[in-house]
C-alpha cells in the first residue's frame, strides 16, 4: 500500500508536484496516469527516497521508504533501464544490489531466468539493447520479491512478447495481494491491466478510482439504440434519472439505462430494436478530456506565464 | 492490511541492508567493471616497475641525500598516489556517469553507508596491496643493496619502520581523497581537475595570487602534508610529523564531510 499525503516537490520556483494525495492499494494493478511533465516520475522518485519531498510526505506500508530496515523486501522500483554501468555484467549489477540485503546469490540466478537474461548474465550490460536493459530493471526491481512493485514505462522497447508477459507478471502479482503501480503512456496498454487509475497533471491530482468509476466521471455510459418506434421507445424510457437523446428518426442515446432494461422495457412493449449498443469511452478518450486543462505546455495562455 | 499476503521467495528475516552486506556490495563493484580493476592493477605494477628499476639499476638511491634514507625505496610512492586517487574519484564518478547511482541509492536508501562501505572497500583493497608492495620492494632493496642505509637493517627498525608505514599508507589516502572529490563534484572530469588545478598546482600558483603573509598557507595543503609525512622526521619541513598527519585527517575529514552532507541532502 502507498498513501501520498499533500506531497509537494519545487524545484527552485518550478513546482513539478503540488498538493498530491493518492492511495494505491494492494491486491490490484494500479495505473499511474499524466502528460509529459505532469510529475509522475518526481513522484516515484520521492517514493523511494532518491528526491526529498518539499513538504508532505509519501509512504509505503505506512513508513517512508528512507526508514525501512529491508526497503528491497517492501518496493521494486524500475526507474530507469540504463542505471547499469556499461561494464558491468548483468549478474554482477544485480549481486551488488542483492548483496546489500543479503539476499543469496540464487535469487540473482532466479530472477535472470525469470526475465529471460540467463543466457546473457555475464555479457557487459553496455551492449544491452533497449529492450533487454528494460528486463534488466525489471529483474532488479523483482530481486527483494518486494510486496510493492513500481514501474516507470515498463513496456518501453520491449517486443510484443515481452509485454505480453509483463501483463502476466504483473497480473499474477497483483493476484498474490501484492501492489503494483505503473506508469505509462501507453493508455491501450494501461487499459488492458489496469484496475485503478491515478492521474494527475500539473503535479496535481485529476482523478483517482477504478477505470471505470474515472471513465463515467468524464462521461458517463450511454446505449444506442435503433428502433422504429423512437419516439414511443423514447416517451417508454422516460424517468428522472434517465436522459434520451433522439439522434435521428431512428436512433436514440440513451443514459441512466443499461442495455439489459432497455431490451426488457422494449419488449415489454414489443417495440422491435434493430441495435442495442453499450456505448463507453475508451481510456484514451477519458485521459484527453480529464487532462485537457492541465497540459502544461499546451495553451499558449500557459506559456506566457 | 487485510489482504493475504504470501511470505516473499526469499524467505528468512536476515534479508535486510546490513554493513557486512554493503561491504561486500561494494567490493563487487569494485572487482566487476575491468576499468576500475585495471586502474588498481596498473597503479601498482607502474610503482613496482619504477621502484625495482631504480633499486636494480642503483645509481640514483645509491648516492646523495638519498642514500642516508632507509626507505629510499619508497620513493617513486606520490605516483601510486596520484594513480590510486584518480581510481578514488572514478570508483564514485563511474556510479554517476552510469547512473548505477540511483539503483545503488534505492537499494540503500539512507545513503550514508553505500559511501563509507566504497571507502573502507577501497582503503581495505589498497592498503593490502600497498603492504605486499612494501614487503616486495623492500626484499629487492636488501637483495640489490641499492640503498646503502638501508643494508642490514630490518623492516621493523624504527628508523625504517616509520618512514614504509607513513608511505605506504599514504597510498590508501590518496584513495580514500579521490573518494571524497568524486563525491563532492560527481563528474570525473571535474573531479580529476579541481585534483590537479587546486591540490597538485595550488601551492605553485597560489603565492603569485595571495598576499605575502598568507602563502605559508600552501605549507597546509595535502601535499606539503604528504611530503613531511613521507620523510618520517628525516627531512626538514615546516611542522614535525604529528602536525602533518593530522594536516592530513582534517583534509580528508572536511573533504568527506562536506561530501557526506552534500549526499544526503542532494537528490540523486
Amino acid at each position: 500500500m502507498i498513501v501520498a499525503q499533500h506531497l509537494t516537490k519545487r524545484y527552485g520556483d518550478r513546482t513539478a508536484v503540488e498538493d498530491l494525495s493518492f492511495t494505491v492499494r494492494p491486491g490490484v494493478v494500479t495505473g499511474f496516469l499524466g502528460p509529459n511533465g505532469a510529475g509522475k516520475s518526481t513522484t516515484l522518485r520521492m517514493l523511494v527516497g532518491l528526491d526529498h519531498p518539499t513538504s508532505g510526505r509519501i509512504t509505503v506500508d505506512g513508513r517512508r521508504y528512507t526508514d525501512l530496515p529491508d526497503p528491497m523486501r517492501h518496493v521494486g522500483l524500475l526507474i530507469d533501464a540504463k542505471a547499469v554501468h556499461r561494464g558491468r555484467s548483468a549478474h554482477d549489477h544485480l549481486l551488488a544490489l542483492a548483496q546489500t540485503h543479503n539476499i543469496p546469490t540464487a535469487r540473482v540466478r532466479e530472477v535472470l531466468d525469470l526475465v529471460g537474461l540467463g543466457p546473457v548474465a555475464h555479457k557487459r550490460a553496455g551492449g544491452f539493447s533497449l529492450g533487454m536493459a528494460q528486463r534488466l530493471g525489471i529483474a532488479a526491481a523483482l530481486l527483494g520479491d518486494p510486496q510493492v512493485l513500481v514501474l516507470d514505462e515498463p513496456v518501453n522497447g520491449l517486443d510484443p512478447d515481452g509485454v505480453l508477459w509483463l501483463r502476466r507478471l504483473l497480473a499474477g502479482y497483483a493476484a498474490r495481494g501484492r501492489t503494483v503501480f505503473l506508469s505509462s503512456h501507453l493508455m491501450s496498454e494501461l487499459s488492458l491491466i489496469a484496475d485503478d487509475l491515478v492521474v494527475i497533471g500539473q503535479g496535481r491530482l485529476l482523478a483517482e478510482g477504478t477505470v471505470s468509476d474515472v471513465i463515467s466521471s468524464v462521461a458517463p455510459e450511454s446505449v444506442r439504440v435503433v428502433t422504429p418506434e423512437a419516439p414511443a421507445l423514447a416517451a417508454a424510457l422516460q424517468a428522472a434519472d434517465t436522459t434520451v437523446t433522439l439522434e435521428d428518426a431512428e436512433t436514440l442515446d440513451v443514459q441512466g439505462r443499461s442495455a439489459r432494461e432497455i431490451g426488457q422495457i422494449a419488449s415489454a412493449r414489443r417495440i422491435p430494436l434493430y441495435e442495442l449498443t453499450p456505448r463507453r469511452i475508451t481510456l484514451e478518450e477519458a485521459f484527453m478530456q480529464i487532462t485537457r486543462n492541465a497540459v502544461e505546455y499546451a495553451t499558449p495562455g500557459e506559456a506566457l506565464r | 492490511m487485510t489482504t493475504a499476503v504470501t511470505p516473499p521467495a526469499t524467505g528468512p528475516g536476515h534479508v535486510r541492508i546490513t554493513a557486512a552486506g554493503l561491504l561486500r556490495s561494494e567490493w563487487t563493484k569494485l572487482r566487476s567493471v575491468r576499468s576500475l580493476r585495471l586502474t588498481l592493477a596498473l597503479s601498482f605494477a607502474a610503482v613496482a616497475a619504477l621502484s625495482a628499476y631504480l633499486l636494480i639499476d642503483g645509481e640514483t638511491l645509491g648516492d646523495g641525500a638519498a642514500a642516508d634514507v632507509p626507505f629510499a625505496f619508497t620513493a617513486v610512492y606520490p605516483l601510486g598516489v596520484l594513480a590510486l586517487t584518480v581510481l578514488g574519484v572514478l570508483v564514485v564518478t563511474g556510479e554517476y556517469s552510469s547512473g548505477t547511482v540511483r539503483a545503488s541509492m534505492i537499494a540503500a536508501p539512507r545513503r550514508t553507508g553505500v559511501l563509507l562501505a566504497k571507502a573502507a572497500v577501497l582503503a581495505g583493497v589498497t592498503t593490502a596491496l600497498g603492504a605486499l608492495l612494501s614487503v616486495a620492494l623492500y626484499v629487492l632493496t636488501r637483495i640489490t643493496g641499492a640503498v646503502p642505509a638501508a643494508a642490514g637493517m630490518s623492516l621493523f627498525d624504527p628508523a625504517m619502520s616509520g618512514g614504509v608505514v607513513a608511505a605506504t599508507l599514504l597510498l590508501p589516502y590518496g584513495a580514500l581523497f579521490g573518494i571524497a572529490l568524486g563525491a563532492l563534484v560527481r563528474n570525473a572530469a571535474a573531479a580529476i581537475t579541481l585534483y590537479f588545478g587546486v591540490f597538485q598546482l595550488g601551492p605553485q600558483i597560489f603565492p603569485v595570487f595571495l598576499p605575502d603573509g598568507l602563502t605559508g598557507f600552501t605549507h597546509w595543503m595535502p601535499f606539503a602534508a604528504m611530503d613531511v609525512v613521507r620523510g618520517a622526521g628525516l627531512a626538514d619541513g615546516p611542522y614535525g610529523v604529528g602536525t602533518a598527519v593530522a594536516v592530513l585527517l582534517a583534509w580528508a575529514a572536511a573533504l568527506g564531510g562536506v561530501s557526506w552532507w552534500l549526499l544526503k541532502t542532494r537528490d540523486i
